[in-house]
């Protein structure tokens, strides 16, 4: 199977459903000429002519009002905002029109759209450049939320968003872009519904959506060197959210930790945490441990930025406390 | 153009005096090349340039000191002139294409070379970046994960960081606080202990703060399936179970979580404690007399039960025996200076044993006015938790069922239970006369761990004795 980085996974399924589905267009700031911030959309203008890659304004609310009014024309747009921290000016256009129309228009019409966009921090961009907000949409009625962090899944899971009918939020990572990793050729579709154990493990349950999957696979590694079999669940689908894997998987384990890029409070693992209450208390042999960004806004320091984000340290110490063994 | 600054020569450095400027304002200075001869606290050091460039301006003169950190002169680029001082070095280690151009950048780093003019050059420049870094995340791949991580650099930081601490806080909370007031049970091993009858009482806990985990119940669950090696003398259910039966004809019942409890203690008793047996016939006419008239003087809630009698003498009996008020505890014994007497109540789908506090010291009334209402109450599900717990003793009665006797499984912690049969009418032999008269038998159960054949005949003759003479349960 080909190796590729999650950026070439990533331009490889919209190559495939650009040629695929004519009503697939891109739009996005810097998208075409320069082939993307991150060079997801390298050669796409070239290939497929400015009218299906368009380089917009900075100007993420138009952006986005654009591609709903496509979506909902019969077009399937998929937006890139260039992080994920730019989308806020456009947060009525995602959460009042996009999440809300098809259901407010009691389903005449539907709105087929996909936001691409990269969270994450670690590379001295700031506090205006460097978090993590997914757990803001999956929060929201109406979206679909996904965050892979695999350059399979990434490919998989974007092909199956621009083929739903529903608004898709599709959060990458800056992290994660030259990450390799073994993609299969053409026709490859992840669902947007379903979570994934991608290490077995007996000891403890570790639960990763992103880069922290990366982080968390590293600390199971780690683990293991020390006699700790950790599983590893991949939380790839965050709304709808699957928590089969996790409950199956704590039944097992009886003990968990998350790991997420955002901050703790109101965050993902929260909500994985309360769901793992109400489904599996009985099967708790510790609290839910919820690893995530220190409360402060990203520092630019980049000593302070490497300790405010969570690394593979974090998760192992916190598996061998919640073990009892340190 | 880049600032030097007074770098730290020692750990006990504060300030650096500067003993000599190996180059002067304006000379040309290579990278590597020394610079300046600083005196720190512990020895004079040469200090290398770190930057190429023109030495536009040296900021402290020779003799004098500066703290860690202050500027001392500064390197601009070839031919440029010496910008002000305070302004920050370029981030040079900043990957070029990983950065979104437009916003990202802060404002102060202007591009090295003029503007892009058209989009051609634009994607040109980007290309050029991108090559750039592809090159350097080629050439340096890092050790342990280092190249996945291309522009973050690696996740190679060992201490914990900001992002657990919150995590750890909490889980070691727990091992901060004194509380001896509540056990602490994870909830995995609460359920466990109760679907394998486990006394949590009897478990150390080893988690955070003494709680009691999944792994402290199995290893209690285990030590107590070690422990017992006698084989039931039944005869054995393998051989019966040769002829194989067609799967259907065979009704599988699941065990409701109460009957699995059940099914475990009582095993545990029967398997851990060395069970023996001793039986009396009890003359109940007097009893049964006594009854009669207790309950004519009374109202109908006010009745009392042959039950009633028993654990009154029970009770009383027990006063006079510590040592068959008292329980194995792995490898001691437990005198318990209560008396609390279990009533086994049965029902047709489990068998429940709620607990009558401190008998010995109730009148008869309210022995039956409670035993009444505990019944009550256990049938209709209705019993709190502490209702099943604290027995130091079982009645188990089978009298209205019509038995003459039977043999019951200790119910732990206790090291006896008293079996009770019917009351039939008997011919006996009074004063060589045979003559009608009431009699029950008992049978009493000990584990012989705690206490031995002589005492349990003892004990049952004061039971007997008090039942046989019922006035002194009434007064």
């Amino acid at each position: 199977m080909p190796v590729l980085t999650m950026r070439d996974a990533l331009n490889q399924a919209l190559r495939e459903e650009m040629k695929r589905d004519e009503s697939v267009f891109l739009l996005g700031e810097d998208i075409g000429l320069y082939d993307g911030s991150f060079k997801v959309t390298r050669g796409l203008m070239k290939e497929f002519g400015e009218k299906r890659v368009l380089d917009t304004p900075i100007a993420e609310e138009i952006i986005v009002g654009a591609a709903i009014g496509a979506a909902m024309s019969g077009l399937r747009p998929v937006a890139e905002m260039m992080t994920v921290n730019f989308i806020m000016v456009a947060m009525d256009q995602v959460v009042n029109a996009a999440a809300h129309i098809r259901y407010m228009f009691g389903g005449g019409t539907k709105v087929p759209l996909v936001i691409r966009t990269p969270g994450g921090g670690g590379h001295q961009l700031g506090a205006q450049h460097s978090h993590s907000h997914e757990n803001w949409f999956a929060h929201v009625p109406g979206l679909k939320v996904v965050a892979p962090g695999t350059p399979a899944d990434a490919k998989g899971m974007l092909k199956s968003a621009i083929r739903d009918d529903n608004p898709v939020m599709f959060i990458e990572n800056e992290g994660t872009y030259a990450v390799k990793g073994e993609v299969p050729d053409g026709e490859h579709l992840v669902p947007l519904d379903k979570n994934d154990v991608k290490r077995q493990g007996d000891d403890i349950t570790i639960c990763a959506h992103s880069r922290m999957l990366i982080v968390a696979m590293d600390a199971a590694t780690e683990l293991e060197k020390e006699g700790i079999s950790a599983e590893v669940v991949d939380m790839r689908a965050l709304r709808p959210l699957d928590m089969m894997p996790v409950i199956e998987s704590v039944k097992k384990t009886s003990r968990l930790i998350t790991v997420e890029e955002g901050w703790r409070s109101y965050g993902v693992g929260a909500e994985i945490a309360s769901r793992v209450y109400e489904e599996a208390f009985d099967y708790l042999d510790a609290p839910v441990a919820r690893i995530g960004a220190a409360e402060v806004p990203a520092p630019y320091n980049k000593r302070l930025e490497k300790i405010a984000f969570p690394g593979k340290a974090d998760v192992v110490v916190t598996a061998k406390a919640l073990l009892g063994k340190n | 153009m880049a600032n030097v600054q007074m770098p730290r020569l020692s750990d006990s450095m504060e300030t650096g005096k500067i003993l000599r400027w190996l180059k002067k304002e304006g000379e040309e200075v290579k990278k590597g090349e020394p610079l300046v001869e600083i005196e720190s606290d512990k020895a004079n050091i040469e200090v290398e340039a770190y930057a190429s460039g023109k030495l536009s301006k040296i900021v402290v003169p020779e003799g004098e000191s500066a703290p860690i950190g202050a500027v001392i002169a500064e390197i601009g680029g070839a031919g440029e002139a010496a910008p002000k001082a305070e302004k920050a070095a370029a981030p040079q280690e900043q990957p070029e294409a990983a950065e979104p151009e437009q916003k990202a950048k802060p404002a102060g780093a202007a591009p090295t070379k003029p503007q892009a003019t058209n989009a051609q050059a634009h994607v040109e420049q980007a290309e050029k970046a991108m090559a750039t870094a592809a090159k350097k995340q080629d050439a340096a791949p890092e050790p342990g994960g280092g190249e996945q991580y291309p522009q973050g650099g690696p996740d190679d930081r060992t201490e914990v960081g900001a992002a657990a601490q919150a995590a750890l806080s909490a889980i070691r909370r727990p091992a901060e606080q004194q509380d001896g007031e509540r056990q602490r049970v994870s909830p995995v091993a609460r359920r466990l202990a109760e679907e394998q009858g486990v006394d949590l009482s009897r478990v150390t806990g080893s988690g955070p703060g003494g709680r009691i985990t999944k792994e402290d119940v199995e290893t209690a669950v285990q030590q107590a399936a070690q422990r017992p090696k006698a084989a039931p003398s039944a005869p054995a259910p393998a051989e019966r179970q040769t002829v194989a039966r067609p799967k259907d004809e065979v009704e599988v019942v699941e065990l409701s979580k109460m009957q699995a409890t059940i099914a475990m203690r009582l095993a545990q008793s029967m398997f851990s404690a060395p069970h023996f047996y001793v039986t009396s016939e009890i003359a109940m006419d007097d009893a049964v007399r006594l009854r009669q008239m207790f309950n004519e003087a009374v109202s109908k809630d006010e009745a009392i039960s042959i039950n009633d009698l028993v654990i009154k003498a029970v009770a009383l009996a027990l006063t006079k025996f510590p040592e068959v008020n008292a329980s194995w505890a792995d490898g001691r014994i437990e005198r318990k200076r209560d008396i609390n007497v279990g009533i086994a109540v049965g029902l047709p789908d489990r068998l429940i044993v709620p607990v009558l506090r401190n008998a010995d010291q109730k009148s008869l009334k309210d022995i039956a006015h409670e035993s009444r209402q505990l019944i009550e109450r256990s049938r209709t599900n209705r019993a709190a938790a502490q209702d099943y717990v604290g027995n130091t003793f079982s009645i188990s009665n089978l009298g209205m069922y019509d038995v003459d006797q039977f043999t019951a499984i200790i119910n732990p912690p206790d090291s006896g239970i008293l079996a009770v049969g019917s009351i039939e009418d008997k011919a006996v032999v009074k004063d060589g006369q045979v003559v009608p008269g009431k009699r029950m038998r008992v049978t009493l159960s000990v584990d012989h761990r705690v206490f031995y054949g002589v005492t349990a005949a003892q004990f049952l003759q004061e039971v007997k004795r008090l039942l046989q003479s019922p006035m002194a349960l009434v007064l």
